[in-house]
């Protein structure tokens, strides 16, 4: 599938996201995107997305219980997975692990579109001083076997859907707010914490 | 590792501490003696300990102690100018001590200077080869610059002398796990379960890496393990029973036509059935019918 | 006769407690003597290796039913096998104590010193209480004992006829000598008391083998059945999910 799309990520999904690799510094963490495609499949609408571990990522049982759960939850509202996203370990790295490219592989093979989102610490960072728009991760598209980088000028790519979203951020960065969020590894862990987050933004 | 109470008590003085209620020095030691990791805190009260004249003199010999400890932390923390302070205080204190040295590469690790660190590690190690923290150090640097097969050899050497040692074993096992080698990461938690046995966690660990790697016997052996970590832990552990939904759901469409399924294996899946809906409708009640909804598909019918 | 035997307060003044006051002190100064002269051991990698091996293998045998039989047997092999097993000894290998002490001059060194800092001092006071206290009778203990004590209490003194209680100035020597250790662990620290009988007893069996013990545990482990204990964790569980539902 080599579909040129153009993706665009809701506020609260990428909120989320990002919130989730900063509670979570010294590990790597990922999440799934929940979203739908447009009817002539050209763009892919992010709209929520859900945090998923911060712990051996790598081991699939854990894995396979939030996909099916997170599957039941949206297939209800006509959502789907329409993609994942990884924060790497370390604070400048840059490379996508076999482990996230697994699992984009298995996503891509019921919704082909599906982007991998990296988290782009450096330009994390600097949000406090520019004032970046877009959002900060790179994204990642299969392109026949193999994951790709898509560049700023490539022919996909990922907006926000509210430009103001990374002065949120920036604010919930300040007050605090990743401290709240919960993900898959929280709920199984204890299982009165909602991954959904609930009234994380309120 | 910290036991219930012990960690209650850490929570206790840490609120203690904060608001004002004084504590700061017994909440240290107990930090330092469990090792754990709340290097903020440290930094914060640690350092009004040693900057209050008084309160410092008034600890004795310890006080080279709290500098090693706030040194540490003000590594973890980045805040490199205030552990420099600490650990010329303590230069100057102990002008020939390997500990010192091993704090000051410590903080040319903190700087980004590897090769350095390394360097002055090594000839730590050339005095005392059995400097355990310095062997793990060596393990983190390659972890830090990414990279996790030099992080494995060094691993492997500090194993080779140091094969006790269930912490770096489990390291081991992560970074494994992290690099999806699941066979290595399984004769380390093998290893685990064997120095403690009635660790649910590794029982645990253990399983999920046998079920990732797959296949009919491997699944049937995470199913037991699965087994092993609900009885460990009383029920209580929802991943162990949610594995064991998984398991049977796994062998059912892999063991087909191989009906040799035990009566009490089907019983056991019902069971764990049951358990999730009461544990989830005692603790989690929006989220039952997704529940009943997943089992569904699971095909683990009550 | 015991009754009549009275003895000088000037005995008490400048026999008991001199001596009494000099043990304690030269204590004292042995322990900063031997801690001045103390190298840092360090420890041989090979016995540091080996105690780590036992470990290990003392955990397979305990837990062995823990792992599917198929990763304890090659544990096993890993440890017992006949070419490079860790828990193999290849013969003749096994060298004794005392050989490793000739080829490891800092090992002779070491208890050199340690026997200096214990005998010199001791030969001293020794031949200086032989010199002037010898001969006194020191003390008396409050209650009679039988002639067996002789020996022990009455050390120099060569009449029979004097009645066992009391004690002579060399056996009140001796018993400084030995039982001062408790007031040492309160002076000094508990671990830092100097333990003259431990260290005698060290000096007579030196250092444990190692190399045994490897043996030993490699049998044991040979002997092991392995019954895996998982099969019946199902079962188990089963119980203790219904107890949870009821």
């Amino acid at each position: 599938m080599t579909g040129e799309s153009l993706y665009e990520i809701h506020q609260n999904a990428y909120l989320k996201l990002v919130l989730h690799a900063l509670k979570h510094r010294t590990s790597a963490v990922n999440g799934v995107l929940i979203g739908r495609s447009s009817a002539d499949g050209s763009a892919v609408e992010i709209i929520d997305s859900v945090p998923l571990f911060h712990s051996q990522i790598g081991l699939l049982p854990p894995l396979e219980i939030a996909l099916i759960m997170i599957e039941e939850y949206y297939g209800e509202k006509g959502l789907g997975i329409v993609g994942y996203f990884h924060a790497n370990e370390r604070y400048d790295d840059f490379e996508l692990p076999g482990v996230g490219k697994n699992i984009g592989d298995h996503i891509t093979r019921y919704f082909p579109q599906a982007p991998l989102l990296l988290l782009d610490n450096k330009r994390l960072e600097e949000l406090q001083k520019g004032k970046d728009r877009s959002p900060v991760m790179q994204l990642y598209t299969k392109d026949a076997s193999s994951w790709k980088l898509v560049g700023s000028k490539g022919s996909s790519q990922l907006t926000l859907k509210e430009p103001s979203a990374n002065t949120v951020l920036l604010d919930y960065i300040s007050s605090g707010k990743w401290r709240g969020i919960i993900d898959f590894d929280d709920h199984l862990d204890d299982i009165s914490k909602d991954w959904l987050n609930p009234g994380l933004f309120e | 590792m910290v036991s219930k109470v012990e960690e209650e008590e850490v929570y206790r003085l840490e609120n203690q501490v904060e608001n004002g209620g004084g504590g700061a020095w017994e909440y240290l030691c107990l930090v330092r003696k469990f090792k754990l990791r709340r290097s903020d805190k440290v930094l914060k009260y640690g350092f009004s300990i040693l900057n209050d004249p008084k309160k410092r003199s008034a600890l004795g010999p310890e006080e080279w102690d709290l500098y090693e400890q706030v040194a540490v932390a003000a590594i973890d923390c980045q805040r490199l100018d205030l552990a420099k302070e600490c650990v010329e205080v303590l230069q100057k204190k102990f002008p020939e001590s390997k500990r010192v040295g091993r704090l000051e590469s410590m903080l040319l690790e903190a700087k980004g200077l590897f090769a350095e660190a390394e360097k002055a590690y090594s000839t730590l190690l050339e005095d005392n080869q059995f400097d355990q923290v310095i062997h793990k150090r060596r393990v983190a640097i390659a972890k830090a610059q990414g990279n996790l097969s030099g992080a494995i050899e060094w691993l492997n050497k500090y194993l080779e002398i140091f094969m006790a040692d269930h912490d770096a074993w489990r390291e081991l096992a992560e970074i494994y796990v992290s690099l999806q080698m699941y066979k290595q990461a399984a004769h380390c938690y093998e290893e685990l379960i064997l120095s403690q046995p009635t660790m649910p966690l590794y029982h645990l660990a253990y399983a999920d890496v046998l079920y990732t790697l797959g296949g009919l016997e491997n699944l049937y052996a995470a199913k037991k393990y699965y087994a092993a970590t609900v009885n460990l832990t009383g029920g209580k552990n929802v991943r162990a029973i949610f594995g064991i939904c998984l398991c049977a759901s796994a062998i059912g469409q892999l063991g087909k036509g191989r009906n040799k399924e035990a009566k009490e294996s089907l019983e056991l899946q019902s069971l764990s059935a049951l358990a999730l809906e009461k544990l989830y409708k005692q603790q989690s009640s929006p989220k039952i019918l997704l529940l009943s909804s997943m089992l569904r598909s699971l095909k683990v019918s009550l | 006769m015991a009754d009549d035997l009275v003895l000088d307060t000037a005995i008490r003044d400048w026999v008991l407690i001199p001596l009494s006051v000099v043990m304690v002190l030269i204590g004292v100064l042995r322990y900063f003597v031997s801690k001045l002269m103390r190298s840092d051991q360090v420890p041989d990698p090979k016995v540091v290796k080996e105690g780590q091996i036992i470990i290990r293998a003392r955990n397979l045998r305990a837990a062995a039913n823990f792992i599917p039989a198929k990763s304890f047997r090659a544990r096993r092999f890993y440890y017992c096998n006949e070419e490079n097993g860790l828990l193999h000894v290849p013969k003749g290998q096994a060298q004794n104590p005392q050989a490793q002490m000739f080829s490891d001059p800092k090992m002779a060194m070491d208890m050199m010193k340690k026997n200096l800092s214990m005998i010199i001092p001791q030969t001293l006071t020794f031949a200086w209480v032989n010199f002037f206290f010898s001969g006194f009778v020191a003390a008396k203990i409050p209650f009679p004992l039988t002639q067996r004590f002789r020996g022990m209490l009455q050390n120099g003194i060569d009449l029979s006829t004097v009645d066992v209680s009391y004690v002579s100035s060399r056996s009140w020597y001796f018993l400084n000598l030995f039982g001062l250790r408790g007031l040492f662990g309160l002076i000094l620290g508990e671990e830092n008391a100097t333990d003259d009988t431990q260290r005698m007893m060290q000096m007579g069996g030196f250092g444990f083998d190692p190399t045994k013990s490897l043996g030993a545990e490699k049998d044991n482990l040979d002997i092991v059945q392995h019954d895996w204990a998982l099969t019946g964790f199902e079962h188990r569980a089963v119980a203790t999910l219904k107890k949870l539902l009821s």
